[in-house]
């Protein structure tokens, strides 16, 4: 049937072209190119590459929002959904919806945290909403105000299991102190009006303040935890005292009236005022517990001691060896002419008249010509032949560098700052301790802790880790704990070695 | 077989056509038929028309734009907008859009492929449903929400920040199918096939 179909057509198209008057034209026919063949099936393929895309978009959109974590609050606070968490200032996740919780006392917040910010909702982790909070001491989250209210969270310590329910906290958590602050406690019989957050004053000037006030575990007394900023540590001595500043007094009295009151943020939230006695005694540790005084000892306010703070290490700035520099010049001769050497570094003077250093600044090459040595220090110049020298039994270093000790006939300018010699370890501790290279320029000082040095043959080397400046070359080092200078900073091939004075 | 130009109207002797074959019009060189032309475009129409269905889901139900102003955030998808507009009374502008951007474009693609594909109707239905589905395409307003999306970018963009999200792609893939479907669709083929 197939084949007779094609046959017949053209007859009776004839037919019809033949028996019309106005025969209708036979349409051009034209072969097309096989890439439209191909459309059909082509189509379908796009159809595929759709069901596809959206899969895939409603996979990257699940994805994309990481998991679900529920926070469990008191009040939402003005919390909504999508509004956001935040660590750092940086977004990491939203809230997805705040319900109702069963039990109808508290609000369960679900959020959505981003994948890469999971790990950080562990056990302990700490949420709480962050409100706008004025305070006379501080304006906080000023940011909510107008905004929308967010989420913060302080990270579980690294390592600790992930959880998915967490119990939020109802205001912002108290700052925890600073690394290296002072934790003392104040025992009193009242609280005063005593707050947390409340300043700890010495002489009026913040020195900290206080974490947190509550009863003693056995409520005999009220316990104030304060937290003395590490620069001022060593400003609460064991015979300081403390007294409540809080509120302010209104003395009437025949001389007229009297009002005592420090600043507006201190008449509301309260204080601590800290004095030490003219001659401190100890520093204190963390935990020491102290009487806080309802008013203060008529002659606490005129005590006037002369205490060191600063940053930790300046521990012992009081007493910080003052190197001088040193300088040793001589000639030597080559090719027949005199060539003038110098080795310049630093020493040491010490309250006997001797100057530490090290031994390669008094002891000249064998080349250099004898009556041509000359040493420098302090405004002075010292012929060599005045030196007598008197070296300490330092150990031999790959440099044969090693700290001596030389006295000069003529003494030495009286503003030169002398090192006190019982301060001079005699050799270097057997136990690696904190120490400070005691460079002249206070910005230099370079605390070392212990755990960067290691005890060797020559001395203690110091770890890679701390690069030491060609500067430090005979710089004197001081314990941290004794306050001796136990020895010398000796720098050779990049590595610094402490060797004993 | 007779034909008349879609063109000029002239009406024409047309041979059955042989693979990779086309008639054209003698005066105005319009295409009037190709070989196994009913089948292709219906093909075409259908594979195109499924390709905008299986997207539309992505493009209404994922979030198509996030707005952030003062650092309150808001993510709506197409159909949660509607839903938004609606609890917050507009009825009218809600049913409005409802009606144009979701309900006629997928009434449109439905019947694009029934027509093209299921041919489950008699033939009178269809013809039925192709006037109809002719009357609805004038309403369904994809192309021009899409438009309206990128004036609200253009004009706001200062005030508020924009996010796209996941469905705009969907969404522009799914227009751009379901434009090509009503091209590809050839009226004839409801009549010409048997």
């Amino acid at each position: 049937m197939s084949d007779s179909v094609p046959s017949q057509e053209p007859i009776v198209a004839g037919s019809v072209s033949k028996s019309s008057e106005t025969p209708f034209p036979h349409a051009n026919i034209k072969s097309f190119s096989d890439v439209s063949a191909g459309m059909r099936s082509k189509l379908w393929w796009i159809a595929l590459l759709c069901s596809l895309v959206s899969l895939g978009l409603f996979w990257y959109a699940k994805q994309g929002s990481g998991e679900l974590i529920i926070i469990d609050f008191g009040d939402s606070c003005g919390l909504k959904p999508e509004d956001r968490m935040k660590y750092r200032g940086v977004e990491i996740g939203a809230v997805e919806k705040i319900e109702l919780n069963r039990d109808q006392n508290g609000v369960s917040v679900h959020v959505r945290m981003t994948p890469l910010a999971r790990s950080m909702a562990a056990e302990g982790a700490r949420f709480w909403v962050v409100r706008p909070s004025v305070s006379l001491d501080s304006i906080q989250g000023l940011d909510t105000i107008l905004g929308a209210k967010y989420l913060a969270m302080e990270p579980a310590s690294s390592g600790a299991k992930i959880a998915s329910r967490f119990q939020g906290l109802e205001s912002s958590p108290i700052a925890t102190p600073r690394e290296g602050s002072l934790e003392i406690f104040l025992d009193a019989s009242t609280r005063g009006g005593l707050e947390s957050n409340a300043p700890v004053l010495y002489r009026g000037f913040r020195i900290g303040q206080v974490v947190q006030v509550g009863f003693a575990s056995d409520a005999r007394t009220v316990q104030a935890r304060c937290a003395i900023d590490p620069e001022y540590r060593d400003l609460v001595r064991k015979n300081s005292k403390f007294w409540n500043r809080s509120g302010w007094r209104l003395d009437v009295g025949l001389t007229g009236i009297k009002l005592d009151a420090d600043t507006l943020a201190q008449m509301m939230t309260g204080g601590v005022e800290v004095a030490t006695p003219t001659d401190p005694d100890q520093n204190v540790s963390t935990g020491h517990r102290f009487k806080l005084y309802d008013k203060p000892d008529s002659d606490w306010n005129s005590w006037q001691p002369s205490l060191a703070h600063g940053q930790a290490w300046n521990r012992v700035a009081t007493g910080m060896p003052q190197p001088i520099r040193i300088a040793m010049r001589w000639q030597e001769r080559s090719f027949g002419f005199r060539k003038n050497q110098q080795i310049v570094g630093w020493c040491l003077p010490l309250s006997d008249g001797k100057v530490l250093c090290l031994s390669e600044q008094t002891i000249p090459p064998k080349s250099a010509l004898p009556d041509s040595l000359v040493f420098e220090l302090a405004g002075q110049s010292i012929p060599g032949g005045q030196l007598s020298n008197i070296t300490a039994g330092a150990t031999e270093l790959a440099n044969s560098a090693k700290a001596s000790r030389f006295s000069t006939h003529e003494p030495l300018p009286s503003d030169v700052v002398r090192w006190p010699t019982h301060l001079v370890a005699e050799t270097l501790p057997d136990k690696v301790c904190d120490v400070f290279l005691a460079h002249p320029d206070s910005n230099s000082v370079l605390p070392i802790a212990s755990a960067r040095l290691t005890v060797s043959e020559q001395g203690w080397i110091v770890d890679d880790m701390i690069t030491l400046g060609l500067d430090y070359h005979g710089i004197p080092v001081l314990s941290a704990e004794s306050s001796k200078v136990i020895g010398l900073v000796v720098l050779f091939k990049g590595k610094a070695t402490v060797v004993a004075p | 077989m007779l034909k008349a130009c879609h063109c000029c109207g002239l009406i024409h002797q047309v041979a059955p056509l042989q693979a990779n074959e086309l008639a054209l019009c003698t005066r105005c060189g319009t295409v009037l038929d190709e070989f196994q032309k009913n089948r292709r475009s219906q093909g075409r129409t259908a594979a195109s028309a499924v390709g905008a269905i299986v997207l539309f889901p992505a493009a209404i139900l994922l979030p198509i734009l996030e707005i952030e102003k003062l650092g309150h955030h808001h993510r709506s998808s197409i159909l949660g907008g509607i839903i938004d507009l609606y609890q917050s009374g507009s009825f009218l502008i809600a049913t409005v859009i409802l009606l144009f951007s979701i309900v006629l474009p997928l009434l449109k693609i439905l019947a694009l492929i029934e027509l093209s594909w299921l041919c489950s109707m008699q033939q009178h239905h269809r013809a039925r449903t192709f006037r109809w589905m002719e009357q609805i395409g004038k309403w369904s307003m994809m192309d021009v929400m899409l438009l309206a999306l990128l004036v609200m970018m253009i004009k706001l963009s200062g005030v508020v920040q924009f996010h796209f999200g996941p469905a705009l792609v969907a969404f522009v893939l799914c227009v751009t199918m379901s434009m090509i479907s009503a091209i590809c669709f050839d009226p004839h083929a409801i009549w010409e096939t048997p």
